[in-house]
């Protein structure tokens, strides 16, 4: 899906060119010329990432800033003409992600923008429910149901069900299962094996389907089509 | 005068700026010759982006020099008005250069 940018800056000029520069590089730009109006097209198209000028007239971008990060906590790029340090401080101090002088480069823009929101993709949450025909782990309260029965596992057997569920469509090597479950291992990797036929084991007296289909020499994968990832 | 520092920008982005380049200019001399006094140092702030961003390098200069001088807090309101008068002249003598500027 295109990510969408807000522009907010009172020059049309250099609206105009990081509309253009944002646009050839493949994402929906709205654009908004001071504070009020930034802040009403902030509401109206919830955009992926904010480029935000500081001089803007009564409601300047520090104040624009501010009140974007007490509803929200989409990235924010200032783009403006205050060089000083001290004006860098300040804007990062009021919420912004990353701060770019004028005058600027369109490049450097639509690579700072690409890095900010990577950035902020990288920073989401981890999962903490899966859900996988049957099966239901839920990583907060450890609990693992195979319709309404709930499983009884241990700490090691939960961990293996989880990066299986997490990873629902690919085969999950021993190492990376050992690395994850184990944090480090210096032993014998049938561990893995041991561990995960005792899962199969409880998932089936549970009613459950097959887990953990071994794939030779790689790894395993969980063996059924999620219902949800 | 379009400024060397095309910087790999892409074709089109690099054509629209040197299309754009002859009217962006123009605006900077129409708001540094018809601003108060009391506003040529925010002006001069605000155009000195945007000129430099659409690689009017010596525009660019020129504003840089502009605010310099009305930055020194020993500079007097004449000795202001006489840096703007020289900058806007030296801003229309760049003029020229760029009628008909087209992305080659």
């Amino acid at each position: 899906m295109t990510d969408t940018i807000l522009s907010i800056d009172d020059d049309q000029d250099i609206r105009d060119l990081i509309s253009l520069a944002l646009t050839e590089a493949g994402y929906r730009v709205v654009s908004a010329s001071d504070g009020p109006s930034g802040i009403a097209a902030y509401h109206a198209n919830q955009p992926d990432l904010i480029v935000l000028d500081i001089g803007l007239g009564a409601m300047d971008g520090l104040e624009v800033c501010r009140q974007l990060r007490a509803v929200g906590t989409t990235p924010i790029v200032f783009v403006t003409s205050r060089a000083e340090e001290v004006d860098q401080l300040v804007g990062f101090a009021a919420g912004a992600d990353d701060y770019l002088t004028k005058p600027f480069s369109p490049r450097l823009l639509v690579a700072r923008v690409g890095t900010v929101l990577r950035r902020g993709r990288g920073a989401e949450q981890p999962k903490t429910r899966f859900e996988a025909g049957p099966l239901t782990v839920d990583v907060e309260s450890r609990s693992a149901t195979v319709d309404a029965t709930e499983l009884d596992l241990t700490r090691t057997e939960f961990d293996l069900l989880v990066m299986l569920m997490d990873n629902p469509r690919r085969v999950v090597s021993r190492q990376a299962l050992l690395e994850g479950v184990w944090g480090s291992w210096y032993g014998d990797d049938h561990v893995v094996e041991v561990h995960m036929s005792r899962l199969r084991t409880k998932v089936k007296a549970a009613g459950g389907p097959r887990i953990g289909v071994a794939v030779r020499g790689v790894g395993y994968k969980l063996g059924l089509e999620p219902a949800l990832e | 005068m379009s400024g060397g520092s095309s910087g790999g920008e892409s074709d089109a982005v690099l054509a629209f700026i040197r299309e754009q380049q002859e009217a962006v200019l123009q605006r900077a001399i129409d708001e540094l010759r018809s601003c108060p006094p009391a506003d040529l140092r925010g002006v001069a702030h605000a155009v000195h982006g945007t000129l430099g961003s659409y690689q009017l390098d010596a525009a660019h200069e020129q504003i840089v020099t502009l605010s310099a001088v009305l930055a020194d807090p020993s500079t007097t309101v004449e000795a202001a008005e006489e840096a703007r008068a020289r900058t806007v002249a030296t801003l229309v003598s760049l003029q020229p250069a760029l009628h008909g500027n087209v992305a080659s």
